[in-house]
């Protein structure tokens, strides 16, 4: 049973990581995504008890994360933004302990993730990183899978576009 | 179907890899932590899930019972009282709120007189 502690021992040693680095390329700080990571694993663990059946748990797991991810940025956007505004400019690559600048490919992709609305970016992290099909994003974002591959099409596109132009 | 494969070959090229890393040792420490936090706030239901059932039936029970003579008393000394159908332990603790069940589970579980 996922409720007890040895239960919810074994999620946390799962799902840390990949819940970990999907909060991370949305976020982008470390100490953030480990803010969110925690705020996550708190709010499934006092779900578990209340949780009745889920189509699955992937999908519910990341489904928390994405939700605390985009709270998260929301308390970072200034009021007059949104998210989806904010885009380069807040979510920029700050130097930091935890960012590696040599990898200048890497660096450009995340740049070119981070420009794009808020879905489409999640839509793209969750089947290029994560390799999630589309009807567990279509189930994290809220969304259907046709709406989801849409999404990622777009995407996709639009950082080939960004990363072209940046040569 | 050129551009695609020529889109498909730039994104292949860069593949998964990432530009950010985390602290040594951060996944085991952050692991250990929050299954600390959750044992934390919630210790006295581990302690009530560790005890056999036949233990949590009968704490359940003699809460109830005590519960239900509450009741009973208390009906007793109000002035129009109606007297309360026979209830059943069982449907006694069941029609407290749950909060009230656990407060009660809580007060009973370390009580002397069920405790051998």
């Amino acid at each position: 049973m996922l409720s007890t502690p040895e239960g919810f021992r074994m999620l946390v040693n799962n799902y840390s990581q990949p819940l970990y680095w999907h909060v991370r390329r949305l976020v982008v700080s470390h100490d953030d995504a480990q803010d969110v990571l925690q705020e996550t694993f708190l709010k499934v663990y006092k779900s578990l008890s209340t949780l009745r059946e889920i189509a699955s748990l992937k999908a519910w797991l990341y489904r928390i994360a994405t939700n605390e991810a985009m709270r998260m940025l929301g308390r970072n956007t200034p009021a007059s933004c949104s998210i989806d505004d904010a885009g380069a400019d807040l979510l920029a690559l700050k130097a930091d302990d935890y960012t590696d600048y040599t990898h200048l490919e890497a660096v450009r992709l995340q740049q070119a993730i981070n420009s794009l609305p808020a879905k489409q970016r999640v839509a793209f992290n969750l089947r290029y990183y994560d390799d999630m099909s589309y009807e567990d994003i279509a189930q994290v974002t809220d969304s259907t899978p046709s709406n989801v591959k849409v999404n990622y099409h777009l995407a996709k596109n639009k950082i080939i576009k960004y990363l072209d132009s940046h040569d | 179907m050129t551009e695609n494969r020529t889109h498909s070959t730039r994104l292949d090229k860069i593949g998964k890899q990432l530009p950010y890393s985390v602290p040594e040792g951060f996944f085991e420490q952050f692991n250990e932590r929050i299954c600390a936090t959750v044992a934390k706030e919630t210790p006295q239901r581990k302690m009530l899930s560790a005890l056999p059932a036949w233990r949590k039936i009968w704490h359940t029970t003699a809460s109830a019972a005590a519960i239900a003579a509450l009741v009973i008393a208390f009906k007793g000394l109000a002035p129009d009282a109606v007297h309360a159908e026979n209830i059943t332990i069982e449907q006694a603790f069941n029609n407290l709120s749950d909060e009230d069940q656990d407060a009660l589970l809580d007060t009973y579980r370390a009580d002397v007189i069920f405790d051998y």
